[in-house]
């Protein structure tokens, strides 16, 4: 079980096993700092809001479920424990990181061989291949139409300079699709996130006061009841555990309910012919 | 025409053969040899917990690891797949779960609303 509870004063360190900070994150929360996110999208709108798809289950009966989905060990994190977490090192673009890892995870939970997909190769179309932040919106409706390429296709990690990328980068992101895609901005967003946990469906939700994109509703748990859901972050696998950590319900500093979200629930399902 | 006894136990097996699948939405006889695939067909815009768990329990981690799981949205069925799988969501509905050998859906059924009974499927008809 994941260990690492995100709180006001953790949220920015880079944790070892021993929850030690070694490494100072003002570069990225200067480049990500939360009036970076052009709230109002003028994206494509793929995405349907979440809760006009989705039979929201109600808070109360969310202990019964945890109760469940824990005895048949049917989380979304059941089916990913061996997902490595990706790593932004720094480079502004946390709203393709999220959505990017959503389409990893359900291309996972459909049986699809590993691929690690560039969010580079998304995010990098939403900015103009600046390194700055973006609306995760539009990182999602890119996926939706253009795809994000295999990893391997760059010229090394976190590279946005795709003139330097293998040729046909663009025609293999085709193949790396989201097919049926959600996005919520309003309305209670707590409790959206962990419907879509108790759902299996993942997601990737933005605070505000972060100004930070991650991939999450990956598990709840019920603490003394107090509920908390499982996110993980795009820092690599030495934040956190393992890149994961529980949130509980709240807009403050550390804390778990979304300034907005969107999520993944069907990938194309293209394999490479063996 | 008079039917000797070998004859009636024949033509018994023969309407057993006919008649099981009928009830059973299965073949009678389960495939001895492991699973080359394990395919859910699901409608994703239908997803209650309970059937939501049940795909992502213990034995679809355990075949998953194998590489013999696959899950598609019944709109994203691949075109390799879908002359095996669309009969079998025409006749079964969604969701529903197909095990393959050698490129042919062997048995199907409608999808198992608990782990436990995906496993029992799955082990009846060779396991993975």
């Amino acid at each position: 079980m994941v260990a690492f509870t995100l709180t006001p004063e953790n949220v920015d360190r880079w944790c070892g096993p021993a929850g030690v900070a070694t490494f100072d994150f003002a570069g990225h929360r200067r480049i990500l700092n939360a009036s970076s996110f052009p709230m109002g999208s003028k994206g494509i709108q793929a995405a349907k809001p979440l809760a006009d798809s989705l039979e929201i289950i109600p808070e109360e009966q969310w202990s019964d479920l945890i109760s469940m989905k824990d005895r048949d060990k049917s989380w979304l994190q059941d089916r990913i424990d061996d997902l490595a977490c990706k790593d932004q090192d720094g480079l502004g673009y946390c709203h393709g990181y999220g959505p990017v890892t959503c389409l990893e995870v359900m291309r996972k939970v459909a049986g699809l061989p590993y691929v690690e997909l560039s969010a580079e190769s998304v995010a990098g179309r939403v900015t103009g291949w600046r390194n700055e932040g973006g609306d995760p919106e539009e990182d999602l409706d890119v996926l939706v139409q253009y795809g994000a390429c295999e990893a391997a296709y760059m010229d090394r990690a976190n590279s946005i300079s795709p003139s330097r990328w293998e040729d046909g980068w663009e025609q293999n992101a085709l193949n790396y699709r989201a097919a049926e895609t959600f996005m919520q901005l309003s309305g209670d967003l707590w409790l959206i996130a962990g419907t879509c946990a108790l759902r299996n469906i993942v997601t990737s939700p933005w605070f505000d006061w972060w100004g930070h994109c991650i991939s999450g509703s990956y598990r709840l748990k019920n603490e003394n009841g107090k509920i908390y859901r499982l996110d993980r972050n795009n820092w690599g696998m030495e934040w956190g555990d393992k890149g994961y950590c529980w949130m509980a319900k709240g807009r403050g500093r550390g804390q778990g309910t979304p300034s907005g979200l969107v999520a993944v629930r069907v990938a194309t399902p293209f394999e490479q012919a063996s | 025409m008079k039917l000797d006894r070998k004859d009636l136990i024949a033509l018994g097996l023969l309407l057993v053969l006919l008649l099981v699948p009928k009830f059973t939405g299965e073949l009678p006889i389960g495939n001895k040899e492991p699973a080359d695939l394990v395919i859910a067909v699901y409608e994703s815009k239908n997803q209650p917990v309970d059937e939501a768990s049940a795909m992502a329990g213990v034995t679809v981690q355990a075949i998953a690891k194998a590489g013999k799981w696959r899950q598609y949205d019944k709109d994203q069925i691949p075109a390799d797949k879908k002359p095996v799988l669309d009969p079998v969501v025409a006749k079964i509905g969604v969701p529903c779960l197909s095990v393959i050998h050698k490129n042919a859906v062997t048995s199907s059924a409608k999808f198992p609303d608990s782990d436990a009974g995906l496993s029992e499927f799955v082990r009846r008809n060779g396991g993975f």
